[in-house]
C-alpha cells in the first residue's frame, strides 16, 4: 500500500536548488533509508513530507490525498534539533503532544520513558543533547502515526542509548505504517533498512530495495555509499 | 483553539509575571506621589501616563514579538508540526491579544481609581495649586471653571455614552488591524521571501509599507467627505459649526475609520492564514 508519493519535487532556497526533481514512493510495512552527504537534502525530503516546509515544485501525496494539515495528523517527524520551548520540562512535552495528536499513547510515552532513564520533572534546558535526542525518539515514537520521519535520531547519543533508540524504532513498524530514517552512521542501520533512497546535491542517485542493491553490486550499502559518495 | 490559547498563555507566564510585578511598583510609586502633596506630585499624573502608554506598548510588542517567535526553527517545529490550521493559529494570536487588552485597561482602571481613591481620602487639592505655581497662572481654577460652564451646555445635544463607546471600539479597531498589519508583514516576509537574517527588516520594511499604503487609502476616502461637508457649509453660508453637523460629521469619519480597520483585520487574516497554510518554511 502506498503512503506517500512524491512527483518531480523541489524545493529552492532563493538560488539554492535543495531538492530536484525528486520521484519516490514509499509503501507501508517498510523501512527506508534516506542516505547522504551534508546538504544533499535529507532533512529538506523530510520536512517537506512533514508540512515543515512548501514545495517550490511538483507534487506530494499523502495517503492518496494533496499534503495538507490534515496529513500531519498521520504524520510523525523527528527533527535532528530540540524544538522545545524553555518553559517545558518532559512531562509537558508530553501534554502537548498528547493535546495536539490524538493518536499518542501516554502508556508507551511513560513506557519508554523509563527504558530511557528519564523522567517527566526534568527541565528541558537541563537536558542533554543525548537525553534531549531520546525525548524526541519517546515523543515521535509514542504516536501511532502512519509515517514516521525520523532524521538523524542517533546524533550524539551513546552507544547504549543508541541500541534502545533503534530498538524502539524497529519495533514501531507495521504493516500498516513506514518509517523513513536519515542518518550518518549507515554501518549502524544499514541491516534494520528495506528500502535505501541515496541522495546527492538534492538529487537521487539510487533508489533500491536494500537487498537488490546489495545482491546487484555485490557490495555492502556502505561500499556503496562510500562509492558513490567518495567525492562529495 | 482553547489548547492554543491555553500553549500561548503557558508561553507568556514568565513575562506576565514580570509585566504584573513592573505594573505593581510603578502604582506604588503613583500612590507615594500622590500621598507626598508636594511639586513630586506631578509624577504621579506623569506616571499614570507612562503606564498607560507602557500597557498599550505591552500587549503590542508582546504580541508581535509571540507571533514573530513562531517562526523562528524551534518554537516553529513544535507549532507546524501539529495539524493547527493557519486561520486557528492567528485567531488564536488576536483572542490573546484582546485578553491582554482587556486585562491590560482593567488594570489600569483600577490603578486610577486606587489613586484617586487616595487623593480623596488624604483632601489632596495640590495638582491645580501645583500647575498654578509652576505656570504662574493663577487664574488657573477659574478658567477650568469657566470652560466646564461653556461645556455644560453641550452636554445634553451629545450622546456622551454613544461617543465614548464609539472611541474605545475605534481605539480597539485600530489597534487590532495595526497588529493585523505587523501579522501580515512578518508572514509575509517568512514565507514569500527567501529565508535569511534579515528576514525581521523585510518584515519592518513592509509594516511601513503597509501602513503609509493605509495612510493615503484612508485619507483618499475620508478627504471627498470632508470636502462635501465644507462645500456644504460654505453653500450654507454658516459660519459656526453646530454641535449636531460637528457629531454627524464625526460619526461619518468614525464609521469610515471602523470599516476601513475592520477591512484590514480580515483581509489581513485572510493572507496570513493563507500563506500559513500554503506556503510556511520553518
Amino acid at each position: 500500500m502506498e503512503l506517500i508519493k512524491t512527483t518531480n519535487l523541489s524545493k529552492k532556497f532563493g538560488r539554492n536548488i535543495a531538492l530536484d526533481g525528486v520521484e519516490i514512493s514509499l509503501e507501508a510495512g517498510k523501512i527506508y533509508g534516506v542516505l547522504g552527504p551534508n546538504g544533499s537534502g535529507k532533512s529538506t525530503l523530510m520536512r517537506l513530507i512533514s508540512g515543515l516546509y512548501s514545495k517550490s515544485n511538483g507534487h506530494i501525496e499523502a495517503f492518496s490525498n494533496p499534503l495538507s494539515v490534515e496529513s500531519k495528523k498521520h504524520i510523525a517527524y523527528m527533527p535532528t534539533e530540540s524544538f522545545f520551548y524553555d518553559y517545558m520540562n518532559i512531562g509537558s512535552t508530553a501534554m502537548y503532544f498528547s493535546d495536539f495528536f490524538e493518536d499518542f499513547d501516554n502508556d508507551r510515552f511513560d513506557l519508554l520513558l523509563k527504558e530511557m532513564g528519564l523522567e517527566k520533572s526534568m527541565k528541558i534546558p537541563s537536558l542533554s543533547s543525548g537525553m534531549n535526542a531520546k525525548l524526541r525518539v519517546a515523543l515521535t515514537m509514542s504516536r501511532k502515526a502512519t509515517v514516521y520521519l525520523i532524521d538523524e535520531p542517533l546524533n550524539g547519543v551513546d552507544l547504549v542509548a543508541r541500541d534502545l533508540i533503534l530498538k524502539t524504532v524497529i519495533n514501531s513498524l507495521s504493516q500498516d505504517n513506514l518509517i523513513v530514517l536519515s542518518s550518518h552512521q549507515i554501518d549502524i542501520i544499514e541491516n534494520v533498512l528495506d528500502e535505501v533512497i541515496f541522495l546527492k546535491e538534492g538529487t537521487i542517485v539510487l533508489n533500491k530495495e536494500a537487498e537488490d542493491a546489495r545482491a546487484s553490486s555485490g557490495k555492502s550499502i556502505v561500499q556503496l555509499y562510500k562509492e558513490v559518495f567518495k567525492d562529495a | 483553539m482553547l489548547k492554543l490559547l491555553k500553549y500561548e498563555l503557558l508561553r507568556r507566564k514568565k513575562v506576565l509575571i514580570a509585566f504584573g510585578i513592573t505594573t505593581f511598583v510603578l502604582e506604588l510609586m503613583i500612590l507615594n506621589f500622590v500621598r507626598l502633596q508636594d511639586r513630586s506630585s506631578i509624577f504621579s499624573l506623569l506616571f499614570l501616563g507612562l503606564l498607560a502608554i507602557g500597557l498599550i506598548a505591552w500587549v503590542f510588542i508582546n504580541t508581535i514579538e509571540n507571533y514573530y517567535s513562531d517562526f523562528k526553527k524551534n518554537q516553529g517545529i513544535l507549532l507546524f508540526l501539529t495539524p493547527i490550521k493557519g486561520q486557528s493559529l492567528v485567531l488564536s494570536k488576536l483572542i490573546i491579544a484582546l485578553i491582554q487588552i482587556v486585562g491590560a485597561t482593567l488594570i489600569f482602571g483600577f490603578c486610577v481609581w486606587l489613586a484617586n481613591g487616595v487623593a480623596v481620602n488624604a483632601g489632596y487639592t495640590g495638582l491645580i495649586n501645583l500647575i498654578s505655581s509652576c505656570t504662574g497662572m493663577d487664574g488657573l481654577e477659574i478658567s477650568m471653571m469657566e470652560f466646564t460652564d461653556q461645556i455644560r451646555p453641550l452636554q445634553g445635544q451629545l450622546p456622551v455614552r454613544l461617543l465614548v463607546g464609539e472611541g474605545v471600539l475605534i481605539m480597539l479597531l485600530d489597534f487590532f488591524s495595526n497588529i493585523m498589519i505587523a501579522f501580515t508583514a512578518i508572514t509575509i516576509g517568512r514565507t514569500l521571501l527567501s529565508r535569511n537574517s534579515l528576514n525581521w527588516l523585510y518584515a519592518l520594511l513592509i509594516y511601513f509599507g503597509l501602513t503609509i499604503v493605509l495612510q493615503f487609502i484612508t485619507g483618499a476616502v475620508v478627504m471627498p467627505f470632508i470636502l462635501t461637508d465644507i462645500y456644504h457649509l460654505d453653500a450654507g453660508a454658516q459660519v459656526t459649526l453646530k454641535v449636531s453637523e460637528g457629531f454627524a460629521f464625526a460619526q461619518k469619519i468614525i464609521l469610515i475609520d471602523g470599516l476601513i480597520s475592520v477591512f484590514v483585520i480580515i483581509s489581513g487574516f485572510f493572507v496570513s492564514s493563507v500563506l500559513i497554510n500554503k506556503k510556511i518554511d520553518i
